[in-house]
């Protein structure tokens, strides 16, 4: 059985001393995290560890002696050593020693009692294995909480070996508080010896902390409980708030801003990663705005923009009226039905004449306005940006009314000329049934039937091409929103404070990795996932890149991220698809909202954001959001005010983001974003931590062929030899799921 | 203790594995990848500087041919660092895991570890690529949630190379 003794790297050059550490049996493995010093009192010795024990709740113990002399050790030195195994007993008793100056260790146990289980091997070995301490600390990497499915009196789940360490270390920092400045009864050597690392700016905000998040937090909770009362929820006022993407924005600051200036302390790792990122959110979002006020209120700009805009409006104006003597003449070489075409052009020309004369009426006051405006960017960059998007839509309301007209002329055009075909072939719609049954008719109802089938058959290209003209300019007018949109939930969503510790603290990101984490109960569990037949063709390379060792998660969403691409041919399809639905889909399929009518296409990551364009009104949390996400209607936490909690298109799911764990998107979502931010190592983002493997300058590389060198141990019972392996194992959290 | 033999890949390259015994509880397993050859470097950055010629001929613009050169060098330094594979090292430490590393030609190095608590057995899969089947080393992980199954398989190696040497490896390995 292989004894595995971890010591941290800066206890190498140390004086000689106890061991103080963790015996962890069921992997024997002793974790050395501190060497304390002669001299040095048995009695207080004991007290010191009973109090970190106490305090930290881990078994630490006496584990042995290290010795690091000038030369080989006397015969008394090593009666004294062993004898101190009578003054700390400890099962077993390791003995590691170090020639100062030189390269040679020698490491060995002592068994006192002998081995319980006779058909144990007599001959033990010893790996000694190198950590960090600083970086083992700081990283997240440690046993997972109980299973949900397991009751809470069952054994815990057994850790494995390495995470065992890590919270081992993790858990004693009491045993570090004191360095070699502090007068206490014992010496101890560990990473923070030389001083114990603190910052005063962080202690002093923290101090600071308490009385400023009181205040602030009181003051947010009487803004929200303003903003809550009665006067906004009856109708106009709460309709209008709901369409405005403004007071959304608002509504979500003013959520963040409560979250961060709480006074609840987070309770683990993943709410203080979510509070952080909301922090670095939100104060980039307020310099981005500050920048942006100091150019708009520099040099006069507003002036020159409020100067061009009534010009720009009336330019659009004429554009339209345009468009619409096209429509009533031939357009495309069309023949279009002359009486219909006209009333229905002079209808949309009669509301642009009423637009023109609204902007011209509101030019006065639209420098004032813009002023501002641009005030409102001192609350955020995306505050201004919904600002933006609401001004465009009020500006462009005209083709909003026109979009509306053109969908209801032709929706029930469509209407008509389906129930009547039923009728010309003898059918007719059960309500009841929900089926069409066939029917019998009297003649004159047919006959009035089928003259009115065949008016709207032959007004149905008109109004056809009406409502694609509109359409369309709908479109072009919603996808500058949706970019407004996107920017704006980028800004809100980006975790900048997980992207800035990944590039440059990334053990303090190391976790476990989503598959590898309790699920929750709902989840199916993961299966085996072999390559898919999209990726046979694949050179292998390519294939584990794309697919083959996937995070397993039963929704297929997240697999999404792997995937390639979709090519623009396929993203042409679903376009043509959607239009397809728009313009011939049966009444009872088709979804009976105004904003677009597209059907939900595609996934839920970057490549939806088709999707987002037709949900003018619903976006969707975007793939960064470090909220845990789930819309309400899918039984989990409703995070985001942007998912909407009634979801008309209950096909669209929204994005559900556990290929990484919950407190950062990262990646992984592992293997991060679609936006393409690689994981660390090609292999994968779910594996654990990495020790870098060195080959250390020194020891082992002279001395691996040549035995000379080896120390023979005295004899006793079950002694161990350590052989100088080629490799010495750095422990260092370097991957990163994210 | 050293031993080395060398193969050939599907693509007939030649690879060499480098296996050294440490001690009966740690093993390493190196395998090296052909060198980038002069000859294919000289084919591609002819063909991109052909087709820039051509393109310059035509638009007589001469930062088509600045353009070509950056796009050479950046590619040239892309592929170097983010696809080529020099050395692939696989590390077993008996009861503490498995390490393997990928060194890429710029100097680049990718480890990932794996504890031996999690692997459940390493196995040779066979994917079809092509005309030819291929096979590949992987290391099946264990299902936290679900004791008897299997969570993640992992590729070992990224060079994937005929069957009867990669058995002859898996058999070595034991």
């Amino acid at each position: 059985m292989v004894l595995k003794a971890f010591f941290p790297t800066c206890c190498v050059s140390v004086d000689s001393g106890l061991l103080v550490g963790r015996w962890v049996p069921e992997h024997s493995s002793a974790v050395v995290l501190a060497v304390l010093h002669f001299p040095f009192i048995p009695i207080q010795v004991k007290q010191l560890l009973a109090q970190v024990r106490q305090a930290s709740e881990v078994g630490v113990a006496v584990l042995g002696t290290w010795c690091h002399c000038r030369q080989e050790p006397e015969e008394s030195l090593g009666r004294f050593l062993e004898g101190l195994g009578a003054v700390f007993p400890h099962e077993p008793w390791l003995q590691l020693c170090r020639e100062r100056g030189g390269t040679l260790w020698s490491c060995e146990v002592t068994h006192r009692q002998a081995p319980t289980d006779p058909s144990a091997p007599g001959e033990d070995q010893v790996m000694l294995i190198f950590y960090d301490q600083r970086q083992v600390l700081l990283s997240q990497l440690h046993p997972p909480t109980v299973l949900p499915d397991r009751q809470a009196g069952a054994t815990p789940a057994s850790t494995g070996g390495l995470a065992a360490v890590f919270d081992t270390v993790a858990r004693s920092e009491v045993l570090f508080r004191s360095d070699r400045f502090d007068e206490g009864p014992v010496r101890l050597s560990h990473w923070q010896s030389e001083g114990v690392e603190a910052s005063i700016l962080a202690e002093l905000a923290r101090r600071a902390s308490g009385p400023v998040c009181l205040l602030l937090a009181s003051l947010l909770s009487l803004v929200s409980a303003v903003g809550a009362c009665r006067v906004f929820k009856l109708w106009p006022l709460s309709f209008v708030g709901s369409k405005l993407s403004t007071c959304e924005q608002l509504r979500h600051r003013l959520e963040h801003l409560t979250l961060i200036f709480s006074t609840r302390k987070a309770e683990n790792s993943a709410q203080l990663m979510r509070k952080a990122n909301t922090v670095a959110s939100v104060l980039l979002d307020v310099a981005l705005g500050l920048t942006l006020l100091s150019w708009l209120h520099g040099r006069s700009r507003i002036g020159h923009l409020a100067d061009a805009l009534v010009p720009v409006a009336d330019h659009v104006a004429e554009e339209l009226q345009h468009l619409l003597q096209w429509l009533m003449g031939a357009p495309a070489g069309l023949k279009m039905n002359r009486a219909l075409d006209q009333v229905l052009g002079r209808f949309f020309l009669y509301h642009i004449h009423l637009w023109i004369s609204y902007i011209h009426l509101m030019s006065p006051f639209i420098e004032h306005i813009l002023w501002h405006v641009g005030l409102s960017a001192c609350l955020g960059l995306t505050v201004a940006l919904s600002l933006l998007s609401d001004i465009i839509a009020l500006l462009t309301f005209h083709i909003y009314c026109f979009y509306v007209y053109g969908a209801r002329l032709y929706c029930l055009k469509i209407h008509g000329l389906s129930s009547l075909w039923r009728l010309f072939r003898g059918k007719k719609w059960n309500v009841l049934r929900q089926r069409v049954d066939s029917c019998s008719y009297d003649l004159d109802q047919l006959f009035i039937g089928t003259l009115l089938f065949t008016i709207l058959l032959f007004l149905l290209p008109t109004t056809a091409l009406y409502y694609l003209v509109f359409t369309l300019l709908r479109l072009l007018v919603v996808a500058v929103q949706g970019l407004i949109h996107l920017l704006v939930d980028l800004i809100n969503s980006l975790p900048l404070y997980s992207l800035g510790l990944r590039l440059c603290r990334p053990y303090r990101l190391a976790d476990k990795p989503a598959a590898l984490q309790p699920r929750d109960a709902h989840l199916p569990p993961p299966q085996l996932w072999l390559p898919p037949q999209g990726l046979l063709g694949c050179s292998v390379p390519q294939a584990v890149l794309w697919g083959a060792h996937l995070p397993l998660e039963a929704e297929r969403g997240q697999a999404g991220l792997r995937y390639p691409p979709p090519e623009w041919w396929q993203l042409s399809w679903l376009v043509a698809r959607a239009l397809w639905t728009l313009l011939y889909a049966p009444e009872h399929g088709r979804p009976s909202y105004h904003t677009l009518g597209l059907e939900v296409i595609g996934g839920e990551q970057m490549w939806g954001w088709p999707a987002r364009l037709a949900m003018l009104h619903h976006w969707h949390c975007l793939p960064w959001d470090p909220l845990p996400t789930c819309c309400s209607h899918h039984g989990g936490e409703h995070s985001s005010p942007r998912c909407p909690e009634h979801c008309p298109m209950p096909t669209l799911r929204t994005q559900v983001r556990r290929a990484r764990p919950p407190q950062q998107p990262p990646g992984g979502e592992a293997g991060w974003s679609p936006w393409g931010l690689p994981s660390g190592s090609a292999l994968g983002p779910s594996q654990d931590e990495p020790p870098r493997a060195r080959h250390p300058p020194a020891p082992s590389a002279k001395q691996h062929p040549a035995c000379g060198g080896l120390k023979q141990s005295p004899s006793g019972p079950g002694t161990s030899l350590p052989e100088p392996h080629g490799v010495y194992l750095l422990m260092f959290p370097g991957e990163v799921a994210l | 203790m050293e031993d080395e033999r060398s193969f050939s890949d599907i693509c007939g390259g030649r690879l060499a594995l480098q296996r050294r015994y440490y001690s009966p509880s740690c093993r390493e397993f190196c395998l090296r990848c052909p060198r980038l050859s002069l000859r294919s470097l000289t084919a591609v950055t002819c063909t991109v500087w052909l087709a820039a010629y051509g393109l310059f001929t035509l638009c007589e613009n001469s930062m088509i041919l600045s353009a070509a050169i950056f796009i050479t060098l950046l590619g040239l330094l892309g592929y170097l660092h983010f696809v080529k594979i020099d050395q692939e090292t696989l590390l077993i430490i008996d009861s503490l895991g498995i390490q393997m590393t990928s060194s890429y030609a710029s100097g680049k190095e990718s480890t990932t570890f794996i504890e031996m608590g999690k692997v459940k057995d390493i196995v040779i899969n066979e994917a079809i690529y092509m005309q030819k089947v291929i096979y590949y080393l992987c290391i099946l992980l264990k299902d936290p949630v679900e004791p008897h199954g299997i969570a993640q398989v992992v590729p070992v190696f990224q060079v994937p190379s005929s069957g009867l040497q990669l058995k002859k490896a898996r058999g070595v390995e034991g």
